[in-house]
């Protein structure tokens, strides 16, 4: 009888924002670590010489991946944005007070930096994939094809 | 003060600490995480914005790693990175796992890989030498 | 007005693990929760085994998890609430039966932080006196009630049950920014430990679970600025 256990039975808590910020930080922090990891990795393949650290370099060089970018590229945004949100809840006195409102400012910097950073990333992705490969090469070639055949020009 | 059944009943009281260890780990993450938004969105904005990862390539690195200015900024990265997810990680398993010998497992094989993976990074910093 | 109400009920003599029990009850949208559980205890299922004592949100008796958020059964009404209407005993702390938690835990948290007045001084002819920018400082936490809605509203406290929880720091600030007390140190000692105020993680669940409105977090927060400020 003691200790019974039910905290999963009834559904998720109705917390605020503040919930969903506090474990979306967990999650993304986990995750880059891991990509920290594996970054580090691929990194010291270099001391393997140019072929061996190129050739690994070359499975990143797709669309799919390009993709992961912009996924890596948010989470690292929306982790040191929302890190800076952490911070000015804990270190200024009146930061708890605005804490709905420093919410709302967090999202916006996020948002005005991924947004012009995204259309650059995938805009740049087509412009060399295009200016790179054979002639004909359409937008849509780039996109499915797992790696790059360009010619080196 | 009378000893009640409470231990019967899950939930722990342990005697409490007087090291000042979780206060500097706290501070410690709000610090590093400043430098961390300077070197590491800093980075990313480098190697996906101003430059694209498709131009990435042995020579782009050896041109970056010829000035120990970039080697000590990319170690400054390394070090900050791995002692704040460190740090993070410690905290996450504190939380989440109620068993103290899995957490005491699960902490020491974050310790063990966090000190490999440095030791890794720093020495790529330190011994390469550009081939070509 | 019928109400559908969905109570997780556990026996602890017959049950392994809680279930759901549906009951179907007519209430005026001006009820308030509590009236419901009257309703079902008195006149439906006397089995049904909740706390509450004064019924006007004063004691803290009846905290329980109301549609998903901790709120005090005394002080929500019928009209305030969705309906099918959910109630859980409060999570976090080991339940006794349905709605009664176990809260020894909760209060030795709450005693290991030393709530009461230490003052070793020889007060003297007369009271001792406070200006009224010393009283506000820990104007809000006086209002705490002790009712856990904040404690187990935490996502920190569900997962590491070795936690301090909101409650009891609430109660720590309560005196360590109080001019006349003298143990601000030992408590932001006992406060700094690995289960104490920094294992809070600002989720804010708190703030909007106490029923008294206390700014929980921000409290939390002046602990760990002050416990900063003096090493």
């Amino acid at each position: 009888m003691q200790n019974q256990n039910i905290v999963s039975t009834g559904g998720v808590y109705k917390g605020r924002t503040g919930m969903w910020l506090y474990l979306f930080h967990r999650i993304t922090g986990v995750a880059l670590f891991g990509y920290l990891l594996l970054h580090i990795i691929s990194t010291a393949l270099i001391l393997a010489g140019p072929e061996i650290y190129e050739g690994a370099e070359a499975i990143y060089k797709n669309f799919y991946f390009r993709l992961g970018e912009v996924g890596l590229m948010a989470a690292v945004l929306a982790h040191a944005i929302n890190g800076l949100r952490i911070i000015t809840v804990d270190l200024w006195s009146k930061g708890s007070d605005y804490q709905k409102s420093l919410n709302i400012v967090a999202l916006l910097i996020f948002i005005g930096i991924f947004v012009p950073t995204t259309y650059q990333m995938i805009t740049s992705y087509f412009d060399i994939c295009i200016e790179k490969s054979s002639a004909g090469t359409t937008i849509v070639d780039c996109m499915v094809r797992p790696l790059p055949d360009w010619k080196s020009k | 003060m009378k000893n009640t059944t409470r231990t019967d009943w899950g939930r722990r009281q342990p005697p409490v600490s007087s090291s000042n260890f979780e206060l500097y780990a706290w501070f410690f993450m709000r610090v590093s995480g400043l430098f961390l938004v300077l070197l590491a969105a800093g980075h990313m904005f480098i190697m996906h914005v101003f430059n694209d990862t498709l131009n990435l390539d042995y020579e782009f690195v050896a041109a970056r790693w010829d000035t120990p200015y970039w080697r000590t900024f990319d170690w400054l990265l390394l070090a900050l990175s791995i002692l704040h997810g460190t740090n993070g990680l410690r905290i996450v398993m504190h939380d989440n796992i109620s068993n103290k010998l899995y957490r005491q497992i699960a902490l020491y094989g974050l310790y063990f890989i966090s000190s490999a993976f440095f030791v890794l990074g720093t020495y790529v910093l330190i011994a390469f030498v550009r081939e070509v | 007005m019928d109400i559908k109400l969905n109570i997780l009920r556990y026996n602890p003599e017959t049950d392994r693990k809680g279930h759901w029990e549906e009951y179907l009850l007519n209430a005026d949208p001006d009820e308030r929760i509590l009236d419901l559980l009257h309703k079902v205890k008195w006149f439906d299922d006397g089995s049904l085994a909740f706390r509450r004592s004064c019924a006007h949100g004063v004691c803290g008796s009846d905290a329980m998890l109301v549609n998903g958020e901790n709120m005090l059964a005394c002080q929500v009404l019928v009209k305030e609430v969705s309906n099918p209407i959910k109630i859980e005993p409060i999570r976090g702390l080991p339940v006794i039966k349905d709605l009664v938690v176990n809260m020894d835990s909760f209060f030795d948290s709450y005693k290991k932080v030393m709530p009461y007045l230490v003052n070793e001084e020889e007060p003297g002819e007369r009271e001792r006196l406070q200006s009224p920018e010393d009283r506000d400082r820990f104007e809000d936490t006086t209002k705490c009630i002790l009712c856990a809605a904040c404690t187990t509203s935490c996502p920190v406290f569900w997962t590491a049950d070795t936690y301090v929880g909101p409650a009891a720091i609430v109660n720590a600030h309560r005196f360590v920014f109080d001019s006349r007390d003298n143990a601000s140190k030992q408590r932001l000692e006992i406060l700094k430990d690995v289960n104490g105020a920094f294992r809070c993680r600002t989720a804010f669940n708190c703030t909007t679970a106490c029923p008294r409105g206390i700014q929980v977090t921000k409290a939390i927060e002046d602990v760990k600025r002050e416990t900063l400020t003096i090493n």
